[in-house]
């Protein structure tokens, strides 16, 4: 096969091999119209991986119109990246990333949803999320979260930490054991455990 | 096969340079055969260090252009056995050797000499890039201050994505006693931010700032601290399993020390 399907957001993505020519690529769309699987009338449809002239371009427009419909959008889209992915997932969606080492200083992680750190995350590091944040080591670097969570480590000396609009930092960080922040009225509260 | 060691850092004025000097040094006194080069291309240091920068022909620039071989380009130095060095260019930047070049260079050299000892520059652009591209093991040295211990991070990340697994610390510029009044980062706490191997802690001592400005080597006198410190160092390189010094000198060992600079 020379054509991948694959679906992405409420749109379907076609994945076309890089070195095919048109006519492969306008017989493998035609092939789908069989596919009781991909029988849609309206949405979205992209495609990738091919390097096509106006003319050709507009060919394979007219084709999958034929096919599947006028209410088809039809339109070239770069490959996705992991973070277009992770942002283009619904507030449903939200996932957990799980980082199984030290994030060592100028390393970021950045998540939807919930982080949790096996290792260290050092002076310098950041990781941003959506949800809580876990570090099962010591904390010295920055953390955002963006709207609501909360910030666990066992060896509390963070850097900086941002809940929404709520921003703690202190002149140099104090050694705490293990501890909870979060926020609350305006405010970081550091809960030691 | 020889090992090929980059000594790093990222922050600049560590002692890198003279780290690398005194490791080299330390190392063909134990009798293996050393080549030290010199990465910092336009900012070279390492030959006045070692003293050697009146005997500089060809660099390692000449080398990677194809004008001599590096047999050529090498300073052998006349006070150790299996000592040399390949320096760097002073007239050019670091964009005068490509990390291809590098490696190339890298790899015609590994079958004369047992070591080969790269040394860094600071930061963490091209000539880093360089420097990393053909080792296999690094030294990442640190002095107990905090920014240091930040890029020292920075580094070990980097080096780590470089594929580099065995990354070995030493302290520089340590101060026993302010490390224990606890102005100063211990050694346990720079150990346990960075999480990597000690391989040596080297005193703040005057005997390096002097024999560096003579153009000697501290780790060939006999009664410096900061000579035995590297001594060990190259010990341990070499596999052996030494202890760490104690860097408090007593009073005796103050009155004794010896003036006239015995070495080995």
């Amino acid at each position: 096969m020379s054509l991948k399907v694959k679906g992405n957001n409420g749109k379907i993505e076609l994945l076309f091999d890089e070195d095919i020519s048109i006519e492969k690529a306008l017989c493998e769309i035609d092939a789908l119209k069989n596919n009781s699987f991909f029988a849609i009338s309206e949405g979205e449809i992209a495609y990738n991986g091919l390097n096509l002239t106006y003319d050709e371009e507009m060919a394979l427009f007219r084709r999958v119109k034929k096919i599947f419909g006028k209410n088809i959008k039809f339109n070239k889209r770069h490959t996705l990246s992991n973070e277009e992915i992770l942002y283009s997932l619904s507030e449903n969606e939200a996932i957990l990333k799980v980082i199984n080492k030290s994030l060592r200083s100028g390393e970021s992680v950045v998540s939807r949803g919930d982080v949790i750190v096996y290792g260290d995350v050092n002076a310098g590091a950041r990781v941003e999320a959506d949800g809580n944040v876990t570090v099962v080591g010591a904390l010295r670097g920055s953390i955002y979260i963006k709207n609501k969570g909360c910030v666990y480590a066992t060896y509390m000396e963070p850097s900086q930490i941002r809940i929404g609009n709520v921003i703690s930092y202190k002149k140099r960080a104090k050694k705490v054991g293990a501890a909870l922040c979060r926020a609350e009225n305006g405010e970081i509260i550091l809960e030691c455990l | 096969m020889s090992e090929v060691i980059v000594i790093t850092s990222g922050k600049g004025g560590v002692g890198k340079t003279t780290t690398t000097a005194n490791i080299g040094a330390a190392l063909s006194l134990s009798g293996k055969k050393v080549v030290m080069i010199d990465t910092d291309i336009g900012l070279r240091n390492l030959d006045v260090i070692m003293g050697l920068e009146n005997r500089i022909v060809y660099d390692i620039v000449d080398v990677v252009e194809n004008k001599c071989t590096y047999s050529k380009a090498i300073i052998r130095d006349k006070r150790f056995e299996g000592l040399y060095l390949l320096p760097a260019a002073q007239t050019r930047d670091k964009s005068a050797v490509t990390t291809t070049q590098m490696k190339h260079l890298i790899h015609k050299m590994e079958e004369d000499f047992d070591y080969i000892l790269i040394d860094c520059p600071a930061g963490i652009e091209q000539g880093f890039e360089n420097a990393v591209a053909a080792a296999k093991k690094a030294i990442v040295v640190a002095i107990p201050e905090v920014s240091s211990v930040r890029d020292a991070d920075r580094i070990i990340g980097l080096l780590e994505k470089h594929d580099i697994k065995d990354i070995r610390l030493v302290i520089n510029k340590a101060r026993p006693k302010m490390m224990e009044n606890g102005n100063m980062l211990g050694i346990e706490d720079m150990l346990d931010i960075l999480s990597i191997d000690l391989l040596g802690v080297v005193p703040d001592d005057e005997d390096i700032i002097i024999a560096a400005n003579k153009g000697e080597y501290v780790s060939s006198l006999v009664k410096s601290l900061s000579g035995q410190a590297y001594r060990n160092i190259a010990l341990r390189l070499n596999g052996e399993n030494v202890e760490l010094l104690n860097l408090k000198q007593s009073f005796w060992q103050k009155l004794f020390k010896n003036k006239k600079g015995e070495r080995l």
